[in-house]
């Protein structure tokens, strides 16, 4: 076991940048994909990991860094904690040892749970298993172990495939796309505390009859909810927060050094950049990313042609586009930022992330029905917890980052709304720490009985499926 | 297969010209422009991510013709028109075809026998096409006859027997209901015309 970390230990000392092209090139050559193509899928998604790297840190680390703690610093606020964002817990999670195997260890979990029955779901989005080795990556800090961490990423894994399988009916309805489950570490931490909310707020007479009709909000929001503006807004308030002036200054530090503060405008522009140019970015990594997607969709299809319904695991950008995840989501941005503010014992300043706020409605959606003030009620709790949930995690991130040798910028410690804000992530990772690793059979055992309980669900729908096309 | 005659759908015209003709000049522009400033040593690793990014959707545009101003689509072929060159794809030469949906917009992303750098993969806002919903449809249904025993296509297989199953279910439901409701008034039937007196005197 320790020859098989430390080869993965060496391999992931090269880097994300290096390591992830070497993977998905194997790994679209075993699904069949052709040399070619996997080879130009895996330089895609490394050029993809310099890029994003290359935008925050420049635009974020240099400029936006320092106007966040002028900000602070002015106001005597608490917020020490920089949202960097999900490229960069992404690049940390690819990084680290977890990283390397979880695609192909990952996939093969996977195979294995299709051919036991316990799942439903090809998850053959193969790029947000960034997710699991996340979550793997911070236990295996904070325990020291690598193979914990590793246990860490799959006990994650076959969570979020129960979640996908059993929110599945109602994302197809909700989506319109029969066939398409959500397994998506960060969507599907939500699931259930929507179902709780939603069940909770069922009982309550008065209450249960409340809707806010959101599709129609949507429209008033106009250009304003475009993330350029929504970027340029928050960058231009923190500048002007933080006492930039119009034009840039510079001064000399009591070193002898020249030191110029940038204006508000250019945060503004620094800030709407990084809002546009990381969804184009990520938009690169979906497409370069598609053929390996696409094989192991046929490799799915040619070898479990005879199984029951098959869910393809889809990410959950199939479902940002929605009307009402749409809104709840933009209503909320001010919410989560004026949170940061207000919630006692908060460090985070949520920046790049907010444009994330939607991922974390797609499966609150459908499971709230589309109740607008329901998505609401659930959005301020999972926000406020979720806030919680980063300043707690920020210092394991911040390790997990220096170990990975990111570049923080001016930043002292860094988190981020995804996953750093994750409440399954911050579950396994705070029970898996206890014992120094032993904790992390609770969280096991628990992913082991849905499993189980998911495995008794698919084989009833599949012999209810089968008695009914018999009688007919 | 749909049997609709063949259709041609077209993007509006004005949003083309500016979602996709300046769009694309303008990232020839920005592509230049960036490349410029790197040499010059303006933040050049950001420049040099620009310029990429910018390069890719003016190749997008003008060389791989990957944004259709009119798509045609009949029972046995396909066109994607884009700025004077039609790529037509008929269905009995497609061993490959990949739709990636994204439902609120009716947009697709269509990748034909694999889809190259040159041609070969089309994004299809039907947002902005007239009947775009019709076409979004019509797209996703050639997948799925095309490549019958694709995981998509036996999801819909499915979803779709799941949906008559449920429709004879209420079917039967109402049958029931029905009949049931039937043989009440049947029986209520003659309390009706003698109500009065059983209400008084009970049923005979």
């Amino acid at each position: 076991m320790d020859a098989v970390i430390g080869f993965f230990s060496g391999v992931s000392s090269l880097g994300v940048s290096v390591v992830m092209p070497i993977v998905l090139t194997i790994i679209g050559c075993c699904f069949g994909a052709g040399f070619g193509k996997s080879l130009k899928a895996g330089l895609t998604v490394g050029i993809g990991f310099i890029g994003l790297n290359l935008v925050i840190n420049q635009l974020m680390g240099t400029d936006l860094a320092g106007g966040v703690t002028a900000m602070v610093e002015r106001f005597g606020l608490s917020l020490s904690v920089m949202d960097v964002g999900w490229p960069a817990a992404s690049a940390i999670a690819m990084g680290s040892i977890v990283g390397v195997i979880i695609i192909p260890l990952g996939l093969l979990v996977n195979i294995i749970m299709l051919i036991t029955n316990t799942t439903q779901t090809a998850d053959v989005d193969i790029w947000n298993y960034w997710h699991f080795a996340f979550t793997g990556a911070l236990v295996a800090i904070v325990t020291n172990n690598v193979a914990i961490g590793i246990a860490a990423a799959i006990v994650n894994e076959v969570i979020v495939l129960v979640i996908g399988d059993v929110t599945a009916p109602q994302v197809e309805k909700s989506l319109g796309l029969p066939g398409v489950s959500i397994p998506h570490g960060f969507s599907g931490a939500y699931a259930p505390i929507a179902w709780a909310v939603n069940a909770l707020i069922d009982k309550i007479p008065g209450l249960n009859k409340i809707d806010i009709n959101v599709r129609s909000m949507q429209e008033k929001f106009g250009v304003f909810g475009e993330p350029v503006l929504l970027g340029s807004i928050i960058g231009l308030v923190i500048g002007l927060l933080a006492g930039y002036g119009l034009l840039p200054v510079t001064t000399t530090a009591a070193d002898g050094t020249a030191v110029t503060t940038p204006s508000f405008l250019s945060l503004a522009v620094s800030m709407g950049a990084v809002m546009v140019l990381i969804p184009k970015m990520a938009a690169l990594l979906m497409e370069g990313l598609m053929p390996i997607s696409d094989a192991a969709s046929t490799f799915i299809q040619k070898h479990f042609a005879s199984r029951g319904k098959i869910y393809i695991g889809l990410d959950s950008a199939v479902g940002t586009g929605h009307p009402v995840t749409l809104t709840l989501a933009l209503i909320l941005v001010p919410f989560c930022i004026a949170l940061s503010f207000i919630l006692p014992g908060n460090k985070v300043m949520p920046l790049v992330d907010l444009a994330c706020i939607p991922y974390m409605f797609v499966l609150i959606t459908p499971l709230v029905n589309e109740n607008g003030f329901r998505g609401l009620i659930v959005g301020i709790i999972v926000l406020a917890v979720g806030l919680y949930i980063a300043t707690d995690l920020a210092p394991l991130i911040t390790t997990a980052a220096q170990n990975v040798n990111f570049d923080m910028g001016g930043a002292s410690e860094i988190s981020s709304i995804c996953d750093g804000a994750n409440p399954l992530t911050w579950i396994i990772v705070r029970i898996g720490e206890l014992g120094n690793g032993i904790g992390l059979a609770i969280p096991a055992v628990g992913a082991v009985a849905l499993a189980v309980w998911n495995r008794f669900r698919i084989v009833k729908e599949a012999k209810e499926l089968h008695s009914e096309s018999e009688a007919a | 297969m749909s049997d609709k005659q063949s259709r041609t759908y077209t993007y509006d015209a004005k949003r083309f010209l500016i979602e996709v003709t300046f769009t694309g000049w303008f990232c020839v522009f920005v592509t230049v422009a960036c490349i410029i400033m790197a040499f010059m040593g303006i933040v050049p690793g950001v420049m040099a991510v620009c310029a990429v990014v910018a390069f890719y959707t003016a190749w997008n545009t003008f060389v791989s013709r990957a944004y259709p101003r009119e798509v045609t689509v009949d029972d046995e072929s396909i066109s994607f028109t884009c700025f004077g060159r039609t790529d037509t794809y008929r269905f009995a030469d497609i061993d490959d075809i990949r739709v990636r949906e994204f439902p609120y917009a009716y947009k697709s992303y269509v990748r034909i026998n694999g889809g190259g750098m040159l041609k070969g993969r089309y994004w299809v806002r039907g947002q902005w096409f007239d009947d775009g919903e019709e076409l979004y449809r019509r797209i996703t249904d050639i997948e799925c006859t095309i490549m019958p025993d694709s995981l998509k296509a036996r999801a819909r297989a499915y979803a779709a027997a799941e949906k008559t199953a449920d429709a004879d279910k209420a079917a039967d439901a109402g049958k029931t209901v029905k009949a049931a409701k039937a043989g009440a008034d049947r029986s209520g039937g003659s309390a009706k015309t003698t109500k009065p007196a059983s209400r008084k005197g009970g049923r005979g």
